[in-house]
């Protein structure tokens, strides 16, 4: 597709996204406020009166009608203003600045191994189907999916921790007294990286690698169940068929049956991602991350309203920008769809 | 294998029954029904706590150890499905149940709301599920029958979008046109072919989806949001014993989570067994 | 005097599956003179797309020749490896299929597909492979070759698609074309085209083809000898024009009955004679 046609469909997507980014904005808003008691009565105390509630009311401004609170929700939203957690005392933008970076750290680099092992392992298994290497993987990956992700990472860390002592004790992304590298994104690794620090580059990865292979071993399962059944079809097909019959050699068959099966491994990448953000937090629990997903599930437990408003509608733009590179994807592999 | 040199039939396994289904299904059945035999056998409660008998590791008189407050883990890694397959079995089922139906609904009637419920269905799954679900549950009640709740919620979706385009599919084939055509009403159109029809791709997914149900639950228990600390289930044992596993006492967390991945395993084996059934079904 | 160019003898195929196996093919003789078109007809089922695909030994998974023996010119096809079984597939052999759409790459335009199998057969570079893309999307009847070489499968219409599936099997030269129903699912005057197109390039290209069709009538009209089959087993072959006209088999019979050939193949061949 030429340049002028790339530029014109990402504008054409974006102005599309504004509607639905204005329904997860207005959606959050109202799911919020359904499902949220009262948070004065948290704040307050068991020993309030009347009158500090109502005071607190008025300073969190709940007690204004609705289409108000909603007014201001969205173009303090628009601006950036997500509004102060009322646990951290901070604004929730800058919460969330300081740990979205290491949950999309892990997030990413998990589902980057996972991808490769997965299209690997599909694909290795797709041109070897019906034999005993083949089912192989399949029960494989069949395992690996029914596993859960947390307690997986709780054997992972007795073996490799407590027996083995290769892997650090879970206390999040740089041990104390370990090199941390500065501050540019918040992601260990990736700041180690930028920074050319080689001590504490290699210090976070000491410290990532194991939530990293939880996480990818759970989602090679169903990347690779995938990546096998899309190259099937594809080797099956009758463009693989010509191809053969013209003198193709395999280097150039597999290309072809491999990009074939790009576009469910990219759908369901996508989906992953934006499912992540919010279930990674188990994992993050398990080793003491420090990401956003623990600081949202904590901010639940303490009523902190304004905290997981911001976080949800975080993930919901983060979620549609998903979509959207996705969608941008699947128009540069494939040459049919048309968006 | 089915005829006697005679060429007489005897009686023979159905071609839609092959080893995933019957293995899965087995399996879910067996521990359905362990729940009940096991701690009804054992000389243990699931509940009853046992300070003097804390902390050991498996041995005969305790196969799974115990935990820190002295119970039988055996017992209680057997005991949990009472929670762990019912809530999640009401649940996913209560989401199905909504999503196939208006999957139908919007699916048969034409125009916009079809569309509008796509939307619906597309925002509600940008969100992410996982915090939802905790902050539904936390804010409405720490309870499971608000996990109950959830659990449909966020299973609606999956199902509605399934089945209606499974409809749109079905509704155009000529069979469909036809029995209008002879004049058959609208609601016997819908039960005596299309439903059946349209079920089909429900029922795989079904059991997919009943395997992250299981997870959603546990994930859900190891927060320890939804199920409160005494009642067994696989989630909140492995919470249990998190801690644990860094100062060596890996048993009470490693039975709790193999049970899980078995049931999971076994939901997933299901459905594939489904899905292969419903391929003879076809021929 | 025409030499043989290719000669089968004696073909026997069986595909297996985990319990059963099934023989497909018992016995197939054949034989193709350098310069002909050879038309291979018979219903449904009766193995002659097996056959075919056996000479380029692209057998679905669990087929299994297990008697016969395959001669290209002086070549013995089924002694060869895999390896050497793609050399000579698309630089000897030239092979096209049914539903061209489906048989381009759909994630590759025309000149980058042909491009591809000029790779793997021809040292040109760039300029020449370029080059020899558009010359032979002209000999094939293209007149917008910039346009189709940039093009995309499914921007192409049925009858131009085919064309360009006929240019990639042709385009490092072989000298043998086994066409799998090539005109079936193409609109009828497409189909006149595609068959004339075959024909001249036969002259131009001195190309021999064998044709495989269900239709008798595309036999009688385009094609120097055929051969019947029905259940894996040739029963009649030799001239056009003494099988369509005085068959001997009975099976032969029944299908020329059963064709609509009728008073316009007795025309045809009477002009041919």
């Amino acid at each position: 597709m030429t340049a002028r046609a790339w530029a014109l469909l990402i504008l054409r997507r974006l102005l599309f996204m504004i509607p639905i980014l204005f329904a997860i904005a207005s959606a959050t808003f109202f799911l919020t406020r359904f499902a949220g008691g009262d948070p004065a009565y948290q704040i307050a105390g068991s020993f309030a009166t009347e009158e500090s509630i109502a005071n607190i009311r008025a300073d969190l401004g709940t007690d204004r009608p609705l289409g108000v609170q909603y007014w201001e929700f969205l173009t303090d939203s628009v601006r950036g203003d997500l509004g102060t957690s009322l646990f951290t005392d901070r604004p929730v933008r800058t919460d969330l600045a300081d740990r979205l970076p290491a949950t999309l750290e892990l997030i990413t680099m998990s589902l980057a191994v996972a991808v490769v092992v997965g299209l690997g392992s599909g694909s290795y298994a797709a041109h070897r189907r019906g034999t005993k290497r083949d089912k192989a993987v399949r029960y494989g990956s069949f395992t690996a999916l029914s596993l859960p992700d947390f307690w997986l990472g709780l054997v992972l860390l007795f073996v490799f921790f407590f027996k083995l002592d290769w892997a650090p004790p879970p206390i999040g992304q740089i041990a104390p007294g370990a090199t941390a590298p500065r501050y540019v994104t918040g992601a260990a690794v990736v700041d180690a990286s930028i920074t050319l620090n080689w001590s504490a580059l290699k210090a976070s990865l000491h410290q990532i690698w194991l939530p990293l292979t939880t996480m990818a071993v759970i989602f090679s399962g169903p990347l690779t169940r995938l990546a096998r059944s899309a190259t099937i079809e594809a080797l099956g097909s009758d463009a693989i068929l010509f191809g053969r019959a013209c003198g193709l050699p395999r280097s150039t068959l597999w290309r072809y049956a491999t990009r074939a099966s790009l576009p469910p491994v990219v759908t369901f990448v996508g989906i992953l991602f934006s499912v992540l953000l919010g279930a990674s937090v188990l994992v993050e629990t398990v080793f003491s991350w420090g990401g956003a997903a623990q600081y949202v599930v904590n901010a639940i437990r303490v009523n902190d309203f304004p905290a997981v408003q911001g976080f949800v509608l975080v993930s919901g733009v983060f979620s549609v920008v998903i979509f959207l590179i996705v969608d941008l994807l699947y128009v540069a592999i494939d040459p049919r769809v048309r968006l | 294998m089915s005829r006697t040199e005679l060429g007489q039939r005897r009686e023979r396994v159905p071609d839609w029954v092959n080893p995933p289904l019957a293995i899965g299904l087995g399996l879910i059945v067996l521990l359905a029904v362990g729940s009940y035999v096991v701690p009804a056998l054992s000389q243990f409660d699931a509940e009853i706590a046992n300070p003097r008998e804390a902390l050991q590791p498996p041995s005969s008189r305790h196969p799974f150890g115990t935990d820190r407050s002295g119970l039988d883990i055996f017992v209680r890694v057997f005991q949990a499905p009472r929670i762990d397959l019912t809530i999640v079995v009401l649940g996913v089922g209560l989401g199905a149940v909504i999503g196939v139906v208006l999957g139908v609904v919007t699916g048969f009637s034409r125009g916009i709301p079809g569309e509008i419920s796509m939307r619906v269905a597309d925002i509600i799954q940008a969100f992410p599920l996982l915090i939802l679900a905790i902050a539904l549950v936390s804010l409405s009640g720490n309870n499971l029958t608000n996990v109950v709740y959830v659990l449909a919620f966020v299973n609606v979706p999956v199902f509605l979008r399934l089945t209606r385009s499974r409809v749109l599919t079905i509704r155009e084939q000529r069979f469909v046109q036809a029995s209008v055509a002879l004049g058959n009403s609208t609601p016997r159109l819908v039960f005596r072919h299309i439903l059946p029809n349209a079920l089909g791709p429900a029922t795989v997914q079904f059991g997919v989806s009943m395997g992250y149900g299981i997870l959603t639950l546990a994930g859900l228990a190891f927060l320890g949001v939804g199920v409160q600390v005494p009642t067994p289930e696989w989630g909140s044992m492995i919470l249990t014993g998190s801690s644990n596993m860094t100062t060596g006492q890996w048993w009470i967390a490693l039975f709790p989570g193999l049970a899980l991945s078995v049931a999971v395993f076994a939901f997933n084996l299901l459905s594939e067994g489904i899905e292969k059934a419903r391929e003879v079904g076809s021929r | 005097m025409s030499e043989l160019l290719l000669d089968v003898r004696g073909l026997e195929l069986e595909i297996a599956t985990r319990r059963t196996s099934t023989a497909i093919l018992h016995g197939v003789d054949l034989a193709l003179d350098a310069g002909q078109m050879h038309g291979l007809v018979g219903e449904t089922g009766s193995g002659k797309s097996m056959t075919a695909r056996a000479i380029v030994g692209l057998l679905p998974p669990g087929g299994r020749v297990t008697a016969g023996s395959v001669t290209f010119g002086d070549q013995d096809l089924l002694a060869k490896t895999e390896a050497e079984m793609r050399e000579v597939r698309g630089a000897a052999i030239g092979m096209i299929f049914q539903n061209p759409r489906t048989a381009l790459y759909p994630m590759l335009n025309i000149e980058q597909q042909m491009s591809n199998v000029i790779k793997s057969h021809l040292d040109l570079d760039k300029a020449e492979r370029v080059a020899r893309v558009r010359e032979h999307l002209g000999l094939v009847g293209i007149d917008d070759v910039d346009r189709v070489a940039k093009a995309y499968p499914h921007e192409l219409s049925g009858g131009m698609a085919q064309r360009a599936v006929i240019a990639m099997a042709l385009v490092c030269g072989p000298s043998l074309l086994i066409a799998d129903e090539p005109t079936t699912g193409l609109d009828a005057t497409i189909q006149r085209q595609i068959l004339e197109l075959i024909r001249s390039l036969q002259d131009q290209l001195t190309l021999s083809v064998l044709i495989i069709t269900h239709d008798l009538g595309v036999v009688a009209q385009y094609c120097d000898t055929v051969s019947v089959m029905t259940e894996g087993r040739v029963v009649e072959d030799g001239a056009v024009r003494s099988v369509l006209l005085e068959p001997a088999e009975e099976y032969t019979k029944k299908l020329i009955a059963a064709s609509d050939l009728g008073d316009i193949r007795k025309k045809r061949l009477a002009a041919q004679q």
